[in-house]
C-alpha cells in the first residue's frame, strides 16, 4: 500500500527566495505527522504544495500514490484542510456551513454532519452563527470543515495558535479523536510540547530543508542531553562540577541548575555529595530534555521575523 | 442546474438575505427616497394656485369657479398687503369692470402662471359678454397613454439605482473581504471549481436583483399609486442585464481594491455621481447639452430609461434592445478588464 504522502526532492522559489530547497519525506497512513520550524522555514509553502494550492518548481508530490499535480482536484477529495487564520462565510450557522462544504464533495448525509459536530465537540452549536462563536470554537469549526467529507488525510496548520490553555488541551483531544478514526494527520505548530504530545513523528524544517525527522523520543535522545537537575542547597561549585555526567552548571537565586548527560549517573552522586557535606537539599526537580531543546539546538536561538 | 450548484446558490442567497446592512441599501434606502421625493412632489402637476380675491362681479364669479385656482376671499384693504407679506403668490381685486392682479416675484413661477390664468378667465368673461361662439377651442391632452406623474418617473429610476448599488457594493466588498480573509484559498483546497462557486454567487445576486425589482415596484404601486404597465418578458431580461453590468463593475472595483475601505470609496465615486448624471431623480431634459452627452456614456442611464419604458410605459422587449445591448456590452468589456487585475489571494 502506498504511503499517505510522499515528497521527493521538492523545490519552490519565489524570485530570488528559495523557500523550499529539496524536501523529501514520507508520511505513513494513520500517523500524526508534525512539521515544525521557525517562521520562514518553508513549512507553509511545503503544505501549500501538498494541498494543491501551489505548484512545485521541481520534485514529486504524491498523496495516496496519486501525483498532486497537474490535477490537484483529484486528490483534494481525499484531503481535508484547516488553514491558518481560518475564516468563514458570514451569516451562516455552523450546520449550514458544514452542509455547504460537505456538498462540495457530494450529496450530504445529515448523520455525517452530526457525527462531525460530535467529534469536535460542537453538538450544541449547530444553529449558532459561526462569527458568534469563541476563538476555540471557531477553530473547531475549521477542523470540522476539514473532516466533513471523511478525508483520509487531514491537514491542521497551527490549529492551536492564539488559543488559551484550556482550548488548546481541548483541541489536542480533537486531534487524538481524528487519529483514532484511522485518519492521517499532518500538523504544524509552534508549540513543541504540543508536537511532542500529539505527533508520532516530527520533521524539523529550517531554511527550506528538513534538518531532522524522527519520533519525538528519538529526536530528544539523539540530542544526547540527559536532562536538567535543579535543586536548592549550599554546595560547592567545584564539587558539583566534578560530579559524574555534569556538563554545565548554573547558579540561580541560591539554587543550582545542572545539565547532565545522564540523570541516572548524576542524581545518586549529587545525593551522596550532599550527604557527605552535610548539606540540606531544600527541593529538587529533574527535567528531561524536550523537543524544544532539540528545536533550539537545530535551528538556533536567533530571533527571526 | 446541478444539485451542487443549486446548494451553493442557496447558501449564497442566505448570506445575501441575512446581511441586514446591505439590505438596507438594496431595499430600505430606495423606499425611503420614494417616500421623501414622493411627498415633496405629491401634487406636482395638478396643484391649484392659491390666490386672494376681493370684490364682486362676473369676473370674480368666474375666477371662483376656475379649477386652476384655490380662491381665498379677502377684504379689499388686505388684498395687496397679503401678497406683500408672502401669504399668497398673488391676489386679485375686482372693481366693476377693472381688475387688478397683485403678484410677487418671489413666487416667480406661480406668478407667471397666475397671470396667464387670470388673463384667460378674463378673456372668457369678455367673450361670453359678446354672445359670440368661440373661434378656437383648445383641448389639452397628456402625451402619455395615461396620466404619468413624477413618481412614475422616479420609481424606475430608484430601482435602477438600487440595482446598481447593491451589485457594485455587494460584489466589491465581498470580493475584497473574502480575498483578505483567505476564504478563496479555503475554497481552492476543495474539489469545487472556483468558477462554479463564482457562477453560483452571480446567480444569487441576479435572484436578489429580481426580488428587489419586484419589491420596489410593488411598493411604488401599492403606496404611491405608480402606474405599472409591466411586460414581464421585457422586465426580467432588463433587470438581469442591468444587474450583470453592475456586478461586473463591482468585480472590477473589488479586483483593484486592497481593502474594504478602498472598495467602498471607489464604489461611491463610481455610483454616486452616476445616480445624478444618469437622471435617476430628475429628468435631464433641462440639463445642459454636455451633461446629456455624459449621460449617454453611463450604463445607469440605459438601465433607468429601459426600466421606465418597460415598467411604466409597458413597452415590449423590442424597445429595450439598445439598452440591453449597451448593458451587456459594458458587462463583457468591464469583465475582461477586471480579469487583468484580479487575484484570488491577498498579496503576500
Amino acid at each position: 500500500m502506498s504511503s499517505a504522502i510522499e515528497l521527493v526532492d521538492v523545490r519552490k522559489s519565489f524570485g530570488e527566495v528559495h523557500a523550499v530547497r529539496g524536501v523529501s519525506f514520507e508520511v505513513e497512513r494513520g500517523e500524526v505527522f508534525g512539521i515544525v520550524g521557525p517562521n520562514g522555514a518553508g513549512k507553509t509553502t511545503t503544505l501549500e504544495m501538498i494541498e494543491g494550492l501551489r505548484e512545485s518548481d521541481a520534485g514529486e508530490i504524491r498523496i495516496l500514490g496519486e501525483p498532486v499535480w497537474p490535477h490537484p482536484e483529484r486528490v483534494q477529495r481525499q484531503i481535508g484542510v484547516q488553514l491558518q487564520n481560518s475564516a468563514f462565510f458570514d451569516f451562516l450557522s455552523t450546520q449550514e456551513l458544514l452542509e455547504l462544504f460537505a456538498r462540495f464533495y457530494g450529496p450530504v448525509a445529515p448523520e455525517r454532519i452530526a457525527a462531525v459536530l460530535e467529534t469536535v465537540g460542537l453538538e450544541g452549536k449547530a444553529r449558532a452563527r459561526v462569527n458568534e462563536l469563541s476563538g476555540g470554537q471557531q477553530q473547531r469549526v475549521a477542523i470540522a470543515l476539514a473532516l466533513v467529507h471523511e478525508p483520509e488525510l487531514v491537514f491542521l496548520d497551527e490549529p492551536t495558535t492564539g488559543l488559551d490553555p484550556q482550548a488548546r488541551r481541548n483541541l489536542w483531544d480533537v486531534v487524538r479523536a481524528i487519529e483514532s478514526e484511522g485518519r492521517t494527520v499532518i500538523l504544524t505548530t509552534h508549540y513543541m510540547e504540543e508536537a511532542e504530545e500529539l505527533c508520532d513523528r516530527v520533521a524539523i524544517m529550517d531554511g527550506g530543508t528538513i534538518v531532522a525527522l524522527d519520533t519525538p523520543r528519538k529526536l530528544v535522545h539523539a540530542l544526547g542531553r540527559g536532562g536538567w537537575i535543579a535543586f536548592e542547597g549550599g554546595l560547592d561549585r567545584a564539587a558539583l562540577g566534578a560530579l559524574a555526567g555534569v556538563r554545565e552548571l548554573r547558579a540561580r537565586d541560591g539554587s543550582w541548575e545542572l545539565e547532565t548527560e545522564s540523570v541516572k549517573a548524576t542524581l545518586p552522586a549529587l545525593l551522596a555529595l550532599a550527604e557527605r557535606e552535610g548539606s540540606d537539599i531544600g527541593w529538587l526537580t529533574v527535567k528531561r530534555s524536550s523537543l524544544e531543546d532539540v528545536f533550539l539546538e537545530l535551528t538556533g536561538t536567533e530571533y527571526r521575523e | 442546474m446541478s444539485g451542487r450548484l443549486a446548494a451553493v446558490v442557496v447558501a449564497n442567497l442566505r448570506m445575501l438575505l441575512r446581511n441586514k446592512g446591505a439590505l438596507f441599501f438594496s431595499l430600505a434606502l430606495p423606499i425611503l427616497f420614494m417616500v421623501i421625493f414622493g411627498l415633496i412632489f405629491a401634487n406636482a402637476g395638478n396643484q391649484k394656485l392659491d390666490v386672494g380675491l376681493a370684490g364682486s362681479g362676473p369676473l370674480a364669479v368666474a375666477l371662483e369657479h376656475t379649477n386652476a385656482l384655490a380662491v381665498h376671499r379677502l377684504p379689499l384693504a388686505a388684498a395687496e398687503q397679503k401678497v406683500k407679506d408672502g401669504r399668497y403668490p398673488g391676489s386679485i381685486v375686482v372693481k366693476g369692470r377693472a381688475a387688478t392682479l397683485y403678484y410677487s416675484n418671489t413666487y416667480a413661477a406661480q406668478a407667471a402662471m397666475l397671470r396667464g390664468v387670470v388673463q384667460g378667465v378674463a378673456d372668457g368673461v369678455n367673450l361670453a359678454a359678446t354672445h359670440q361662439p368661440a373661434l378656437v377651442a383648445v383641448d389639452a391632452r397628456s402625451v402619455d397613454s395615461s396620466e404619468l406623474r413624477y413618481i412614475d418617473f422616479l420609481v424606475p429610476g430608484l430601482l435602477a439605482m438600487a440595482l446598481s448599488q447593491s451589485a457594485v457594493f455587494g460584489v466589491a466588498g465581498t470580493l475584497v473581504s473574502w480575498r483578505e480573509r483567505g476564504i478563496f484559498r479555503r475554497l481552492k483546497v476543495t474539489p469545487l471549481p472556483i468558477a462554479e462557486f463564482s457562477v453560483a454567487r452571480v446567480i444569487s445576486h441576479l435572484l436578489l436583483a429580481l426580488v428587489q425589482a419586484a419589491i420596489l415596484l410593488a411598493v411604488g404601486w401599492a403606496f404611491f399609486g405608480v402606474h405599472l404597465g409591466i411586460d414581464i418578458t421585457a422586465l426580467v431580461p432588463l433587470v438581469v442585464a442591468g444587474a450583470l453590468c453592475f456586478i461586473a463593475i463591482g468585480f472590477l472595483v473589488g479586483a483593484v481594491s486592497r481593502t474594504q475601505d478602498a472598495a467602498a470609496a471607489i464604489g461611491n465615486v463610481i455610483t454616486l455621481p452616476m445616480v445624478f448624471l444618469a437622471g435617476v431623480f430628475f429628468p435631464l431634459t433641462t440639463a445642459p447639452g454636455w451633461l446629456r452627452e455624459v449621460a449617454k456614456f453611463l450604463p445607469l442611464t440605459y438601465l433607468a430609461n429601459g426600466l421606465r419604458d418597460v415598467a411604466i410605459r409597458g413597452h415590449a422587449i423590442g424597445s429595450t434592445l439598445t439598452d440591453l445591448a449597451v448593458l451587456l456590452g459594458v458587462t463583457v468589456a468591464i469583465g475582461l478588464i477586471s480579469l487583468r487585475f484580479f487575484r484570488w489571494e491577498a498579496a503576500v
